[in-house]
């Protein structure tokens, strides 16, 4: 079993606290995306699980084994950077045997689970080859065949796929995907992106100051942020969040006379309140608020638009392409969030009401 | 540069000006040339292309001084400065490159400022080194006080040089089980070559071409570098300067150089401009 | 919390390891750099004060500033009261500025021709690493050769072309000789300075250059416009390089002009006192005021110039 377990841990760089007490279980197997913004200690936290960082307080567990402080290379972890970091002078199979080598393992177990990974990742051509001849795409799959060869209980991933450009990130994304689901290996993987966080991952952590804001499925995630933070983080374009009151069972926006009925948890709270509702949950509705339309941006299969709801807060709406001709700027329409799409937010905390 | 039209006056200029800095920079070794090969009083006429060839000069100056054993002294005490400096900066090159410590800002400031040192200020300190070593006259003692120039310039090449190399492949090593030792031999000796190279031309080339140390420091011809012998080489008086003989020894000593900046070239600029610009 | 504490001790430790280890591998370069820079800096310091000679070494004794400035018999001694050592003061100075505009300018020139592409500009380029390779004392004695009164090439090759009537004594003529050790100077380094601007033209913005052909922009406007403001930092550096090495400057003059007092400079008065006289104290007064002038004319211009080293480490 390889779980990987945290519990309170604590990082500071100086005077400022980068980690500041995460606890975290992860299952076996699982894929877990750890995203949030730069400088979230997203990266950190990785580090800290790969041994590159210091523990400063706390305890983290790699298969039940307290791991605080073992060596990096002892702890049964592969990593996989931003940079790929290759070795620039060794050939793509030195590179994919250093560790072995290192590890005295065998010269025949170093030939088959290089050949092994190197098939597993179509890299078996390349072998010879230093990094300075390969493309992006394929120094990123060279960097995941070092990881594949040590036979890790976990795999960390450090924004694996920054560095390439869009076409090939799908591309990639999909690649790692399937590997997760060939080894079955517990994967840990750091993004700032949260698309790549919503497809890839079992598991989303998302973090924020050096504290975990929400933990749990993409689809959890999505259907359920825990806060204000989470909500506006995931979704693209990102949720409306405005400024309103519940007020005897329905919410007014603030600055408009608009209801909207039929919110989750309307019954639980009274006063000004943050209501939420993902631009792809808003329908034209003839009894719907008025929202005068600013700007238009067709994507082919939807369209964005942004504009002023009832005179009052900005918001956004995504409609699906078949409306196109009346999705015009100066335009008014009647909209309304879709039953139980509202989230609303503590005005306050932040908190999910 | 993109800027300039493509007309046949530039070209013109252009091959102008090559010409005059060619024939400034390159004439003054071509007329050493011609006139080694010359000997008696030929020498004292002015021509620009050889007329009879001796190696009369090369001969004498074989014959008349130990000629061969400075050079080899040269190439020695070159080859020994450049080592110990790789040695000792590549060691000190790595913390100040990689690690974070109080007094690090301290220490390259302090190699900084030794490496303007004006020679001369230290040359009476210098001298009681020696002397209390008991290496005056000897060419280890030369070796010793080549690092006060040789040692700054590697720690400032490699310095810069390790702090360019990225901190991840060092960290996918360590991942990958590399001890210290592995570290350094492994990874960052393969990957810091180039700058070993640079900085062993530049050094070797500091060292072979210095003059004041190496002048005051020894006191017989066997000891001696070749640019002291060069400078030492007289003739009868002060009036009967042997020039084809100086000549021929400038040409001895000009050939290795010109060879190594002929195969060097790259690896030579590059390291010219880190180390200025870097220190 | 016990957990806590526990973890805070072993970081600590680890962190005084690391430390210890850079200093470990510091030791070695330390070591050397105190035995041959420091110690003899110190050392110059101290004989300065002294009344020691060369020969007779172990037997001195100390005598204050007597070796700058002392007063006997109403008349005064000493570094300050000698007209030779201002006269070289003087002459480093000359040296410094004028072979330091020369370097600068042919520099720059010779930068801007390699950054041209052309055919056989890589050969170009080692051609002109030449003179810089070589050392001192040959192109010195190359050029006493060439500039030789009666039997040089370019005073022949100057009558020839009729610019001259009589050939010139370059070497011999007091007020001649440091222009010629100038000018000898600057032929040997000005390639070097080429180097460092040549470095910076090729990371300059091509974008810049396109932008301005494209509004038509004369090429010399061009040069003073933008190149020049853009490699300024390098220039600087080049100078700055440049001025420690000029100020220093010793075997050019000591090869070409002997100790010859037009040409004096301070590294050669302080070394004719020390080796030549024998006169350890005295010359030592020179070498430690010759350290201060570099070290008051450097600290200056590195502080204006904001080097910040650290900058350089993260």
């Amino acid at each position: 079993m390889a779980d990987v377990t945290m519990r309170d841990l604590h990082k500071n760089f100086g005077d400022t606290e980068v980690i500041n007490g995460i606890d975290l279980s992860i299952k076996d197997g699982t894929f877990c995306v750890l995203v949030g913004p730069s400088g979230c200690g997203k990266s950190t936290l990785l580090r800290m699980i790969a041994g590159l960082e210091e523990i400063d307080a706390g305890e983290l567990s790699i298969g039940g084994q307290v791991m605080n402080n073992i060596d990096p290379s002892k702890r049964g972890v592969s990593m996989v950077f931003q940079s790929y970091a290759l070795y620039p002078h060794m050939t793509v199979y030195q590179n994919m045997s250093f560790g072995l080598k290192l590890a005295k393992t065998s010269s025949e177990t170093i030939e088959h689970r290089v050949r092994n990974a190197a098939e597993i990742l179509q890299l078996i051509d390349l072998l010879d080859r230093k990094p300075k001849e390969l493309s992006g795409g394929q120094r990123q799959r060279v960097a995941i065949g070092r990881a594949i060869v040590r036979n890790p209980k976990a795999f960390l991933f450090d924004e694996p796929l920054s560095n390439l450009d869009a076409a090939l990130r799908v591309q990639m994304r999909l690649e790692i995907s399937r590997l997760h689901r060939r080894l079955g290996t517990t994967m840990i993987h750091v993004t700032h992106d949260q698309v790549e966080a919503m497809t890839l991952a079992d598991q989303i952590v998302v973090l924020n100051q050096g504290i975990i804001e929400q933990t749990g499925s993409p689809r959890d995630l999505y259907d359920r942020p825990a806060n204000v933070f989470v909500a506006s983080f995931l979704g693209s374009p990102a949720m409306n969040l405005l400024k309103a009151r519940v007020d005897g069972g329905s919410v007014v926006l603030d600055g408009t006379n608009s209801r909207i009925y039929s919110v989750d948890g309307v019954d639980r709270v009274s006063g000004p309140v943050t209501l939420g509702f993902r631009p792809e949950h808003v329908e034209l509705s003839e009894d719907g608020i008025p929202f005068e339309v600013e700007f238009v941006e067709d994507l082919g299969d939807a369209c964005v638009l942004h504009g002023v709801l009832d005179g009052g807060p900005r918001a956004t709406v995504r409609m699906p392409a078949e409306g196109v001709p009346i999705f015009q700027e100066e335009r008014i329409l009647n909209v309304i969030p879709g039953d139980g799409r509202c989230h609303l937010f503590d005005r306050q905390s932040g908190r999910r009401c | 540069m993109t800027i300039y039209h493509n007309s046949l006056t530039v070209k013109i200029g252009l091959f102008m000006i090559v010409s005059v800095l060619l024939v400034v920079f390159l004439f003054p070794f071509y007329y050493a040339l011609i006139t080694s090969f010359k000997s008696g009083s030929s020498i004292f006429e002015v021509s620009f292309f050889p007329e009879k060839l001796t190696l009369e000069n090369y001969i004498a100056v074989f014959e008349e001084q130990p000629f061969g054993k400075n050079f080899l002294n040269s190439l020695t005490i070159s080859i020994a400065s450049g080592l110990i400096s790789l040695l000792f900066g590549m060691t000190a090159a790595l913390p100040l490159g990689r690690f974070r410590f109080k007094g690090q800002r301290l220490i390259l400031l302090a190699v900084l400022i030794i490496s303007m040192f004006p020679q001369v200020a230290v040359l009476s300190g210098m001298f009681e080194l020696i002397r209390a070593l008991g290496l005056f006259n000897n060419w280890l003692g030369l070796v010793l006080c080549y690092l006060i120039f040789t040692l700054p310039f590697t720690v400032w090449v490699l310095t810069t040089f390790i702090r360019n190399l990225p901190v991840e492949v060092e960290e996918a090593a360590i991942l990958d089980g590399a001890n210290p030792w592995v570290l350094l031999t492994k990874i960052f000796f393969p990957m810091m070559r180039p700058a070993i190279i640079t900085t062993s031309l530049l050094v070797f080339v500091v060292a072979w071409n210095e003059f004041l140390f190496a002048m005051t420091f020894t006191l017989s011809n066997h000891q001696r570098t070749l640019p002291v012998a060069i400078a030492l080489i007289s003739g009868g008086s002060q009036f009967e300067v042997p020039w084809g003989k100086i000549m021929a020894a400038s040409a001895i000593v000009t050939v290795p150089m010109i060879a190594l900046v002929l195969i060097f070239q790259r690896q030579i600029v590059s390291g010219l401009t880190t180390g200025a610009v870097k220190g | 919390m016990e957990q806590r504490l526990k973890s805070e001790d072993t970081k600590l430790s680890y962190q005084k390891r690391k430390v210890y280890s850079a200093w470990l591998l510091l030791l070695p370069m330390l070591v050397v750099l105190l035995i041959v820079a420091i110690w003899p800096l110190c050392y110059t310091f101290f004989y300065a004060f002294t009344d020691a000679s060369l020969s007779t070494l172990t037997n001195y004794s100390f005598i204050g500033f007597d070796n700058f400035l002392v007063q006997d018999n109403g008349c005064w001694y000493g570094l300050v009261a000698d007209p030779l050592w201002w006269y070289s003061v003087w002459n480093t100075i000359v040296f410094a500025i004028g072979s330091v505009v020369i370097e600068i300018l042919l520099g720059t020139i010779i930068a801007l021709v390699m950054h041209t592409k052309f055919i056989g500009c890589s050969l170009f380029r080692a051609a002109m690493l030449i003179p810089w390779a070589i050392p001192t004392v040959v192109s010195a004695k190359i050029w006493n050769w060439m500039l030789h009164d009666q039997f040089g090439v370019i005073d022949y090759i100057l009558v020839k072309l009729q610019l001259i009537a009589n050939p010139i004594s370059w070497l011999a003529d007091h007020n001649l000789t440091m222009l010629t050790v100038i000018l000898v100077d600057s032929w040997k380094t000005a390639p070097f300075v080429a180097m460092l601007v040549l470095a910076a033209l090729q990371m300059l913005p091509n974008d810049c250059y396109e932008a301005a052909k494209v509004d038509g922009v004369h090429p010399i406007k061009v040069f003073f416009g933008i190149t020049l403001p853009l490699i300024r930092p390098a220039l600087i550096v080049a100078v700055l390089f440049r001025l420690i090495e000029a100020l220093r400057i010793f075997d050019v003059v000591y090869i070409m002009t002997g100790s010859a007092e037009s040409t004096m400079t301070m590294s050669v008065y302080a070394r004719q006192n020390l080796v030549n006289f024998q006169d350890l104290g005295y010359g030592s007064a020179a070498s430690t005021m010759l350290f201060i002038v570099i070290f008051f004319i450097i600290a200056p211009c590195l502080a204006i110039m904001r080097v910040d080293v650290m900058k350089e480490v993260h």
